[in-house]
């Protein structure tokens, strides 16, 4: 069966809000790097992404918008080569999720996701948590 | 030669950043709609996304285009397969992820992340997460290794 990416990001969000490590491990390279620009924060491997969510204090984020998970991405995309065979595009492995997740104080923030897929698994993470806030007044 | 879509977007982020309005008014369709989820505004048309970009209380530094914290992310080219078997341009929406860092007035610093829809070439929907820059929290700190936000 072809791989999709939209059912495989569901997953996975869905396996983040239940803390579902067994689900989650095979989803994840073995050389996965997650980035946290806004910190500064690298983390490698699975044992840290594991960590990071196993150890949040108050209990973590909860209620991830797992179906409502914005996968933003095109569906086909295609290159030709030399020989004309027609081959996905290598970029094809970049996606942009977008999420919205309850945090332990109540409030509501917005993570954005670039991920980069490789061998069908979570390989490179950029994250980026934005808060929801008031509109300015007129 | 035609512009890229890398060489359209790093305008596109540096007249934002440098607010050259000549330019950005260029850019955007005359149908945008810009949107900010974190606060639910949203705003239609180039004279209210100059307003808000002009207005803003203190003044927004001006920015140039830096190459570190800039990421474009989407395709050049996109191609798909018809009935017959000929490879065709897609025409559906083109969307893009661009992100940036930019200053703000109190002197703190944002990432700005940017879900951008291009319709005739322009900028025609904008779907905009600000995202600010914190210190590592301490519970987490033996986990992960720190690099350089600059």
């Amino acid at each position: 069966m072809a791989f999709d990416p939209h059912k495989f990001f569901i997953k996975f969000v869905r396996a983040i809000d239940e803390l579902d490590f067994a689900t989650l491990e095979p989803m994840i390279h073995p050389d996965v790097v997650g980035d946290m620009p806004q910190s500064g924060e690298r983390s490698h491997g699975f044992a840290g992404f594991r960590a990071q969510l196993e150890q949040y204090p108050s209990g973590g984020i909860r209620n991830p918008v797992a179906l409502d998970a914005r996968l933003v991405a095109d569906g086909d995309r295609w290159a030709i080569t030399p020989a004309y065979t027609v081959v996905p595009l290598a970029r094809n492995n970049e996606f942009t999720v977008l999420m919205r997740a309850q945090y332990p104080d109540g409030r509501w923030w917005h993570v954005i996701t670039l991920v980069e897929l490789r061998d069908e698994r979570i390989y490179r993470t950029v994250n980026y948590f934005a808060p929801e806030m008031p509109a300015p007044l007129a | 030669m035609p512009e890229s879509k890398q060489e359209f977007f790093r305008r596109y982020v540096e007249a934002i950043g440098l607010r050259d309005f000549t330019a950005l008014e260029q850019m955007i369709h005359p149908d945008y709609v810009g949107d900010y989820p974190q606060s639910g505004e949203r705003f239609k048309g180039f004279a209210a996304l100059k307003f808000q970009l002009e207005q803003y209380p203190g003044g927004l530094p001006a920015s140039r285009f830096d190459d570190a914290n800039t990421k474009i992310l989407g395709e050049e080219e996109r191609w798909a397969i018809s009935p017959g078997y000929t490879v065709l341009p897609l025409s559906g929406p083109e969307r893009f992820t661009t992100v940036s860092r930019a200053p703000y007035p109190d002197g703190s610093l944002w990432w700005v992340v940017s879900i951008i829809t291009l319709r005739d070439d322009k900028v025609w929907h904008a779907e905009t997460y600000f995202a600010p820059e914190f210190e590592p929290p301490e519970w987490r700190k033996s986990m992960v290794e720190i690099v350089s936000r600059d």
